[in-house]
């Protein structure tokens, strides 16, 4: 089992995912998705009613911090074309 | 022909509010179907739409509405997808989604087709949740999958249990599910549980058999019948 690593920007308007690698290091998972947590996801959370009705648009976000990473996709198998990582600084 | 169970993807991530992209590998191999399991919040009147696999339109197989946790279930199956690495395209109706979503695939080949007839689900009964599965067909594909406010600890199919989770997501429930390949003869019946480590907890229970190529589903007809010969 791999876990896929996904950048997170915003492209015309929309929060757009692009695996950019794939690790296997439970510490880079849990690193990556405590930082997501307490950046985008924590974001997401406090204005989910304001992006429902469409008072608050995710550039208020992205404006400020362009880009995040989530690990939260597991595969079973080996993705061919994305890098095997251990660290943020390979991202 | 018997079923093969081939890659798996899943995710729990948040939506762009109406759409949501992830790939999967589907496997190679003659017969394929891909099963497809998404869970969203459907507070509001939100609603999971469509699913897409390498541009073709899957189909709904089965609907749950756990009004009970907010969320809505859906299984889509597409028969003889592309194979190799392909985007699963779910999109969102009914308001703006950008709560955490639960997305599991899973390729199977050897399946017939159509691949399913068979689905049922209990949307919140106290634990354990257990339905009986009526009309299943030898060598089938059982998956079911569980909604809960705490995590369901225990998966039963056909009393085989402590089936290991296919995936365990959350997205402020917890949503997970496991599998099960039926072999040889059966009964056409068999019991599928769901259960939580607390014993007040409620949870949905959402199954469904995929055939396997050339199988045909027993008859359910249990009534008694008059032969003239």
């Amino acid at each position: 089992m791999h876990t896929l690593i996904d950048k997170i920007e915003l492209i015309d308007n929309v929060m757009t995912y692009t695996e950019v690698a794939q690790t296997d290091d439970d510490v880079l998972i849990e690193e990556i998705n405590l930082n997501y947590d307490s950046t985008l996801g924590q974001w997401i959370e406090t204005n989910i009613t304001g992006l429902e009705e469409g008072t608050i648009l995710l550039e208020e976000f992205f404006n400020v911090t362009p880009l995040a990473y989530v690990a939260r996709t597991t595969i079973s198998y080996g993705h061919s074309d994305l890098p095997l990582v251990t660290s943020m600084g390979e991202l | 022909m018997a079923i093969v169970i081939g890659n798996k993807t899943g995710s729990q991530l948040n939506p762009s509010g109406s759409t949501q992209t992830l790939s999967h590998n589907m496997s190679t191999g003659a017969d394929g179907a891909l099963l497809i399991c998404v869970t969203a919040n459907n507070s509001g009147g939100k609603q999971i739409g469509s699913c897409s696999y390498g541009g073709q339109v899957m189909s709904t197989s089965s609907t749950l509405n756990a009004n009970t946790f907010a969320q809505q279930q859906k299984y889509f199956i597409l028969n003889n997808p592309p194979t190799g690495s392909n985007n699963i395209v779910v999109t969102y109706s009914g308001g703006s989604q950008f709560n955490k979503t639960s997305i599991f695939a899973v390729s199977l080949t050897g399946v017939a087709s159509p691949a399913s007839t068979t689905n049922g689900k209990l949307a919140s009964n106290a634990t354990p949740n257990d339905l009986t599965a009526t009309g299943i067909a030898d060598n089938s594909y059982i998956f079911t999958s569980g909604i809960a406010n705490v995590a369901p600890v225990a998966y039963t199919i056909n009393g085989v249990g402590n089936l290991p989770f296919q995936f365990n997501h959350n997205i402020n429930k917890r949503v997970g599910g496991a599998e099960l390949l039926l072999t040889g003869s059966g009964t056409g019946f068999l019991t599928i549980g769901i259960s939580t480590a607390c014993s007040s907890g409620s949870l949905s229970n959402h199954y469904i058999e995929i055939l396997a190529s050339g199988s045909t589903p027993p008859s359910t007809n249990t009534g008694n019948f008059l032969l003239c010969m």
